[in-house]
């Protein structure tokens, strides 16, 4: 038992406020709603939406969509992806398409903008049934825009939502710490958090009019088998999506699942944020942890026996409209808030607690169990790699030290790159140890084995940007060396090993820079390839060459890159001195080398 | 590791029942059967042409009594029946399968080969489309004969392989087809068998003929209660006997519509367990119908044993696939402490790294012979792996993996030369001494590059740092140097003969050094090829002049080192 109103840093009265204002007149043609009641708060509800058309749109099987497929989304939801892999959220186009009629509207930007000049306290983002669905995506657009600053004063809180974005989203949103600003309540047996798990074909019919039941005040009742097909195809849908999840979190190797998926079309959608499932009895079941949501969403609505269909398809489609009110609205909530994830060890039979009134079967809670074990093992993923810190200071050490005493020679660039001593081989060795760990490192980053944050970490991204600043350089002069463009072709294509695209990618990304505008580390082969083309007397390609001393006279005064660019011995000079008439014109570049040149002469 | 371990076999089987493949499948059979029912069955049909392709193998009215009979792919290559011979390899050269199943399959040879190579001609478009191929009972072995074959006609580095389904199917080979079949590690994924506990088929053959035949592929068990997946032969072996009723047609059509609909509904079990892998089985247990509410037998308990260390050994090697790559750049770590030790050893007095290991003289050569064996045991383990698995499938893959090989090949295979001649061996080339896996590296590194006309620029320059192009090049000069001593030494005849190989060699040498193949280091003073050129002009008839002998005393060596040597 906790307090909620302190896990989610919103009173139970705002809690309150924000069910009864997403309530009351839920669906409707305006598209939002600004309550400015309260003193500190400002509520901006979202209205549902009744037709399948602005459910789902796009071709999309499950009316999904990249969320940058259009310029204005593409600039406002910069965050939602992942770092290193690349990965680009995806979200239901439909929902998006309403938000972005929401952003059009002079008033909701002028609303959302006075509420931040005034310095509210609070900005809550809500809705019902869609509307939520919209309000999440509202929350996202606020915090990529007022993010830095605003974080705190942000909320979403939504009830009987649809999903409205794939695993990603959850991932960008806990790697920006902005996950716990988002608040689900979800009945147990509501259909809706369900439906955008079955693909549009196997719903259509059937949403048409339950749509239309929950729109039209008063419309009767759909047709028993109308709820019956929505119910059924739902939650085979869901049934099967949760049970390739839960293999995946069960460790499965069996790679007959993955052969199976080619047949079939899975689910995008993935929860996000934190889950309150209302058991029908007041308890509210606390869960943050996205696949256990993903898990809940199906085991907690499966019927008791095959002929309690017909009863539990119609509790499905009533307790969206109806049960929000009488759970949430007339009781307490502090007192009945359990927590699912912070248990050690889930029981697997029924023992008179909370997981009891979802009906948990021991199959679903070891489905549970495997879901909150694999955070469990993301961590510990985590953990080994820190305890490998130690090691990799050591070899940074030795490296920096490799590269100091260099300084007043070649540099480093030059010396490793002829292996000509005993220290030049020692750094090869030192970079090759890093090299493991750091492969290590970006393999379970690629499989998503490690925490969401971690990308976020400053630790590490300052980790990462001195690995790649001080290591790169080693790993091009080798790969130059031993010739490796003759046969695999140039480092920037083919060569350049993930372990410095991943850090530079953090880098760039914590400090809101352009995408590959940070490549001090990787320049020398810019060189290399430039003086190849110079060597061999072919063209060199102007733009690239002048490219490249524009970029080294800028790192130099942001002193990411050091002076010892420009010792005598250099590559980098060696290609200068080739470079004729495509010598910099550059004022700043020409005052360094000068400079530089008559610091070393003298 | 054992506390927080799962089995997922009721999740992946929930999977498999939901998903639409094997209703699919299923619908394709009952098809296949109204095609002609009145006529003589086919034995299989195309039912749907495309998204998915089902091809539906139907069942020969003949009853499986007394069908048990296996059949050896050495008898069957003997009746020039040697279509499933690529399924052999070295450690398993033979294997068996059912008589009655292959009979069905020769006897249709012709139309099933049109099939094939329709197939697979779909499976080169652009978008080709998804396989499934299924039948019920016999139909099912003769289907599941006809995946491997088709299996192994399409290029799987671009194709999807395909999905076979059986239905209450007999087995249809041993243990060693099931060893060959692992040996294509993503095949057996294509393997989906299903089984009622109220289909005798499945175990007539097993039970007539114990031990004979061994499962592969997945299973996925039913019973009135529920299913489940399995994967581990043994059991499946075991469970498959248990399934004992008379009834004879099974309607797999029913049995998995039921089961469809149990699948949304809860199934309470009462265990009170705490450990989630005795949970996980346990509730596997009572899916099939093995196990009901009641106590656990002896019997089980063994049983639960046996499935915890499959469990187990499917971890294991998961592990095990993760900790290649830390194993790869161990390797690169030795390769390092290599190019170090050749780089020490480039001094006229030592001669080059491979005269000095040969010499044996310092304490850094013992660790050397170290790295040595290390490297060794690691490529020869990697190279038999891929040697054994299908070459087509990760080609891309497999030129990065040969550009590794083959850098090691050049910096270590030296070394192991030198031990070899060290202790007076002779013809390490021609005697069958040569390692295998060196051999197969080079080989394989010749089927991807195509050596250049007129070597590059920048061959020529970085050549004084590059290794040997053929890693055997120690040997032959080793071998000249016995050659020249039986000039000194031999008969009359022997002399000719050795003086011409010489010669040969002598020219190899110099068109070697042309193509910039070979590293400026075999130049250094004290290196095994000075000695043998000042043994060779010693024996070599007088005044004698040639190109290589020419370039020597011009002194070229020097440029050729430096990269600006360029031969007229």
């Amino acid at each position: 038992m906790g307090s909620i109103s302190e896990k989610l840093g919103i009173s139970e009265e705002y809690i309150k406020k924000s069910c009864r204002l997403s309530l009351n007149d839920q669906f409707g043609t305006e598209l939002f709603h600004v309550d400015k009641s309260s003193s500190d708060a400002v509520f901006i509800v979202f209205k549902g939406v009744c037709t399948v058309e602005e459910w789902f749109s796009g071709d999309g099987a499950f009316g999904e969509t990249k969320i940058n497929y259009k310029d204005w989304s593409k600039e406002a939801f910069p965050s939602m992806r992942s770092i290193g892999n690349e990965d680009v959220a995806i979200v239901n186009q439909a929902f998006l398409e309403r938000f972005e009629l929401a952003t059009k509207d002079p008033n909701f930007g002028k609303e959302v903008g006075l509420a931040v000049e005034e310095g509210k306290k609070l900005i809550v983002f809500t809705g019902h049934s869609s509307g939520g669905a919209i309000a999440m995506l509202a929350t996202i657009w606020f915090l990529e825009k007022y993010g830095k600053k605003n974080t705190e004063t942000a909320k979403c809180v939504t009830f009987g939502a649809p999903l409205v974005g794939n695993f990603i989203v959850s991932h960008a949103l806990k790697r920006e710490k902005w996950s716990k600003f988002f608040t689900h309540f979800v009945m147990r047996y509501d259909i809706v958090p369900r439906i955008m798990l079955a693909p549009l074909s196997s719903i259509q019919q059937e949403l048409v009019h339950v749509l239309h039941y929950f729109t039209a005040n008063g419309h009767p009742y759909p047709h028993d088998s109308i709820a019956r097909n929505l119910y059924t195809n739902v939650m085979r849908n869901t049934s099967a999506l949760a049970s390739h999840a839960a293999c995946k979190l069960m460790g499965n190797t069996n790679m007959l699942l993955e052969k199976l998926t080619n047949f079939i079309k899975l689910s995008p959608y993935r929860p996000f944020g934190r889950y309150f499932f209302c058991t029908g009895n007041g308890k509210l079941i606390h869960l943050d942890n996205p696949e256990a949501v993903l898990q809940l969403l199906f085991y907690s609505c499966q019927l008791n026996h095959e002929n309690e269909i017909e009863a539990t398809a119609r509790k499905c489609i009533k307790a969206h409209l109806e049960d929000y009110k009488t759970e949430l609205l007339e009781r307490s909530l502090e007192e009945n808030v359990v927590d699912v994830d912070e248990r050690e060890q889930l029981p697997l039979a029924s023992d008179g607690t909370a997981l009891d009134d979802l009906g948990l079967s021991t199959r679903g809670r070891l489905c549970l169990r495997a879901a909150g074990e694999l955070e469990k093992q993301k961590r510990k993923n985590q953990e080994q790699i820190e305890k490998k810190r130690k090691e990799m200071e050591v070899s940074m050490k030795g490296l920096g030290e490799y590269k100091t005493f260099n300084a007043e020679r070649a540099g480093y660039y030059n010396a490793f790159k002829k292996q000509d001593e005993k220290r030049d081989f020692n750094a090869n060795v030192m970079r090759l140890v890093l090299a493991g760990i750091w492969d290590e490192i970006i393999e379970m980053l690629r499989r998503y084995d490690l925490p969401d944050e971690f990308e976020g970490d400053d630790n590490w991204i300052a980790l990462g940007t001195n690995f790649r600043r001080l290591v790169e350089p080693l790993d091009i002069a080798n790969y130059y060396r031993h010739a490796k463009n003759e046969d695999t072709g140039a480092y920037m294509n083919k060569g350049r090993p993930r372990r410095y695209r991943y850090p530079q990618s953090w880098h760039e990304k914590k400090n809101d820079l352009k995408k590959g505008s940070c490549g001090e580390s990787c320049f020398w082969a810019d060189v290399e390839e430039l003086l190849k083309a110079a060597n061999n007397g072919g063209k060199v390609d102007e733009e690239r060459a002048v490219k490249v001393q524009v970029d080294v006279a800028k790192w130099i005064e942001d002193s990411v890159l050091d002076k010892e660019v420009f010792l005598k011995e250099s590559t980098f000079l060696q290609l200068w001195d080739k470079l004729g008439p495509l010598k910099l014109q550059q004022e700043c570049i020409r005052a360094l080398m000068t400079d530089i040149t008559n610091v070393s002469i003298s | 590791m054992t506390s927080n371990q799962f089995s997922s076999g009721l999740e992946s089987a929930n999977f498999v029942l939901t998903s639409d493949p094997v209703h699919q499948a299923w619908n394709a059979i009952e098809k296949q059967k109204q095609i002609n029912p009145n006529a003589e069955p086919s034995l299989f049909d195309e039912i749907q042409p495309e998204n998915p392709t089902i091809i539906a193998f139907g069942t020969p009215p003949s009853s499986l009594s007394g069908q048990e009979a296996l059949v050896s792919s050495s008898s069957l290559k003997e009746d020039n029946f040697a279509h499933f011979e690529f399924l052999c390899n070295k450690t398993n050269p033979n294997f068996s399968l059912n008589q009655a199943a292959i009979q069905l399959f020769k006897s249709q040879y012709q139309e099933l080969l049109q099939l094939k190579e329709k197939l697979v001609e779909n499976s080169k478009s652009r978008t080709p489309s998804l396989v499934i191929i299924t039948g019920q009972s016999v139909g099912g072995s003769v289907a599941t004969l006809f995946t491997l074959w088709l299996l192994q006609g399409l290029n799987l580095s671009k194709a999807k392989r395909p999905l076979c389904v059986t239905f209450g199917s007999p087995l249809v080979g041993d243990e060693q087809l099931r060893q060959c079949v692992l040996k294509f590690s993503t095949w057996k994924s294509c393997f989906l068998h299903i089984v009622s506990n109220q289909d005798p088929t499945p175990q007539l053959f097993i039970s007539r003929k114990p031990g004979a035949y061994k499962p592969f592929g997945t299973f996925l068990l039913c019973s009135a209660l529920g299913c489940a997946c399995f994967e581990d032969p043994d059991i499946i072996l075991e469970q498959l006997v248990k399934t004992n009723s008379q009834n004879q047609e099974c309607h797999y059509g029913n049995i998995l519509s039921d089961l469809k609909c149990k699948a949304l509904c809860n199934f309470s079990t009462e265990a009170k367990l705490d450990s989630s892998l005795q949970a996980c089985l346990i509730t596997q247990l009572q899916a099939i119908g093995i196990l009901l509410q009641q106590q656990p037998s002896k019997e089980i308990d063994s049983l639960i044993v046996r499935m915890k260390k499959h469990e187990t050994k499917l971890l294991i090697q998961k592990k095990k696939n993760s900790d290649s790559d830390k194993k790869l750049n161990e390797m690169k770590v030795h390769m390092a402490f290599l190019e170090w030790y050749k780089k020490e050893s480039r001094q006229p007095k030592i001669g080059g790294y491979y005269d000095r290991y040969r010499n044996q003289g310092n304490i850094s050569d013992v660790n050397v012979n170290e790295f040595k064996k290390k490297l060794m045991n690691y490529w020869e383990d990697s190279v038999t792996e891929v040697e054994n698995k299908p070459q087509i499938e990760g080609a891309h893959f497999r030129v990065r993996w040969l550009w590794a090989g083959t850098n090691y090949r050049r910096m270590v295979e030296p070394l192991n030369i030198a031990d070899y001649y060290k202790d007076g061996g002779k013809n390490y080339k021609s005697e069958g001494k040569r390692p295998k896996h060196f051999i197969l590296l080079e080989k394989w590194l010749t089927g991807v590059v195509k050596p250049e006309a007129t070597p590059s620029k920048s061959k020529r320059e970085s050549v004084g740092a590059s290794l040997n192009e053929d890693s055997c090049f120690w040997a032959q000069v080793e071998e000249a140097r016995i050659l020249c001593n039986l000039v000194k030494n031999g008969s009359v005849d022997e002399k000719e003969r050795a003086l011409q190989e010489l010669k040969n060699f002598e020219a190899d040498v110099y068109s070697s050094l042309k193509n910039y193949a070979l590293s400026p280091e075999i130049f250094l003073e004290k290196s095994s090829f000075m000695q043998w050129l000042k043994e060779y002009k010693g024996v070599v008839e007088q005044p004698y002049s040639s190109l290589l002998l020419d370039f020597m005393k011009e002194r070229n060596d020097q440029a050729y080192e430096e990269g600006t040597f360029i031969f007229p």
